[in-house]
């Protein structure tokens, strides 16, 4: 009797096993990079719903610039592209280099254009507004800056230096923000 | 000599009488009718019959003998006439019969007959519970659970010391698998699938808990849990308190993901999906120096078996 159970159950094991494995791995590296990028995409547009531009920037369509994630262009153009901000229409540009980089409402550059900073800020006029990511709002010299805190994407706010260029940061940004300066 | 011959006659009819037709005292003729069918097979003819014997001698109900009697017609039916098919009513009803048996058993004259097919009984129903899992019978799913437990009642009365781990750890995994595939089959409407799959692999880690397949199907299931609920789930308009709410929950599934990765990384420290799966879980958690450590341990592996890749 005790053997007519294990032979069954040996059965079952041998049948059910292959089937786990293949069915468990759906590219993991790749799933996370896509959850990465899709988290930025939405707190970019997130930005853009709930900073107000000063009137003088508030005709035409509204450009969102990329610098150094294409991933991320990819997926805002995909899912955000002319959807509307305000009576604005949103478009977006991916910059390949600082030299490419023109007039747009909101840049975000990536943590791998982050070393180009310096030079981005150069060529920014006072109608945009600057993302990055790196440690912190000081060595970026941003707006908003996207910092990583216990293992969550959170953002920091440059409130003043926003001010500054007549940007107004909505409540529920600075309600959300992890710090505000 | 007309003398010897009534006092034989008479000791002949009372052993007759005792040992062929009951335990009890009371003669039924009706039962005596009830074992001429049993004795010609005529099974199906007997279990209609049943009824009628105890209408007529109600005593028989506690009768060690007739409720023995009534579990092989019953299990006969299941065997011969039902094929031992897992819908057989015959079958919980023989159970019913030989459990009732042992119980009125006083003398013990029928118990290791009843103990026997009780135990045959129970295999029948883990085999038709694992049945179900092994043809991924969702639509029988709960069967499986009822045999099971069934099998579990009946072996612990056919052998009470028997050990159920291995078993039990069989038919839990069996579980949880069915209920993850169902869940991945239509993730958006089976969400409530999902606790049970979870309990039930969790259940069997409870009985073993160094087993690779659970931990290994609750780490990817954690973390396919979190690449979803952002992937998936979280709609691209969401508002950003929305946006936090959701990355928190899929931080959450992601540091479940972890100690059952690891768990079996210990196990199979070369297989490359395991290490894949830990540097996958360390980046979305954004833990960079982990997800190299396994990245640069992966490339490792695969360097040393490039024909796997």
């Amino acid at each position: 009797m005790h053997k007519q159970i294990k032979i069954f159950l040996f059965a079952f094991l041998v049948i059910s096993l292959p089937g786990n494995t293949l069915n468990a791995q759906q590219d993991p590296a790749s799933a996370a990079k896509a959850l990465k990028v899709k988290m930025k995409g939405m707190f970019i547009y997130q930005f853009a719903k709930n900073v107000y531009w000063p009137k003088a920037y508030t005709t035409g369509d509204f450009t969102i610039g990329i610098y150094g994630s294409e991933d991320l262009f990819n997926l805002l153009n995909k899912s955000f592209k002319d959807k509307m901000n305000g009576s604005q229409k949103i478009k977006f540009d991916f910059y390949e280099s600082t030299s490419d980089i023109s007039e747009c409402h909101l840049l975000f550059v990536s943590e791998e254009g982050k070393g180009s900073i310096p030079t981005v800020r150069k060529v920014l006029t006072d109608k945009t507004l600057l993302v990055t990511e790196g440690k912190d709002l000081a060595t970026t010299g941003s707006m908003i800056n996207f910092v990583y805190v216990e293992n969550r994407l959170k953002f920091q706010i440059n409130k003043s230096k926003a001010e500054k260029k007549d940007f107004t940061i909505g409540q529920t940004l600075t309600k959300l923000a992890y710090s505000t300066i | 000599m007309r003398l010897h011959f009534k006092i034989i006659s008479l000791l002949t009819f009372l052993i007759m009488f005792s040992t062929c037709f009951s335990q009890n005292s009371s003669y039924c003729p009706e039962q005596a009718f009830l074992i001429q069918k049993y004795k010609s097979k005529n099974f199906l003819n007997a279990a209609d019959y049943i009824d009628t014997v105890v209408t007529q001698c109600p005593d028989k109900l506690n009768d060690a003998y007739f409720l023995h009697l009534c579990g092989f017609i019953n299990f006969n039916i299941y065997r011969e006439i039902d094929g031992k098919s897992s819908s057989s009513s015959a079958r919980p009803a023989a159970c019913d019969y030989f459990i009732k048996s042992i119980n009125y058993d006083n003398t013990n004259l029928f118990t290791e007959k009843n103990l026997k097919a009780i135990n045959s009984f129970s295999i029948s129903y883990i085999n038709d519970a694992l049945m179900i899992m092994q043809k991924m019978e969702f639509k029988n799913q709960n069967k499986a659970l009822e045999y099971y437990n069934t099998f579990k009642k009946l072996k612990s009365i056919a052998e009470p010391n028997y050990d159920f781990s291995n078993i039990s750890i069989d038919f839990f995994n069996g579980m949880g698998r069915m209920y993850k595939m169902r869940y991945e089959n239509d993730k958006i409407n089976s969400k409530n699938l999902l606790d049970s799959c979870i309990n039930y692999f969790n259940k069997s880690l409870a009985i073993n808990s160094n087993q690779y397949t659970p931990n290994y199907d609750l780490g990817i299931l954690y973390h396919n849990l979190g690449v979803d609920i952002i992937l998936e789930e979280l709609d691209i308009d969401a508002d950003l308190e929305m946006v936090i709410l959701m990355q928190e929950q899929a931080v959450n599934y992601f540091s479940k993901s972890l100690p059952y990765l690891e768990k079996v990384y210990q196990m199979k420290p070369e297989e490359t999906s395991i290490v894949q799966g830990i540097a996958a879980v360390y980046y979305s958690l954004n833990d960079m120096e982990k997800h190299v450590k396994y990245m640069n341990i992966l490339k490792g592996l695969e360097s040393e078996n490039p024909g796997d890749n």
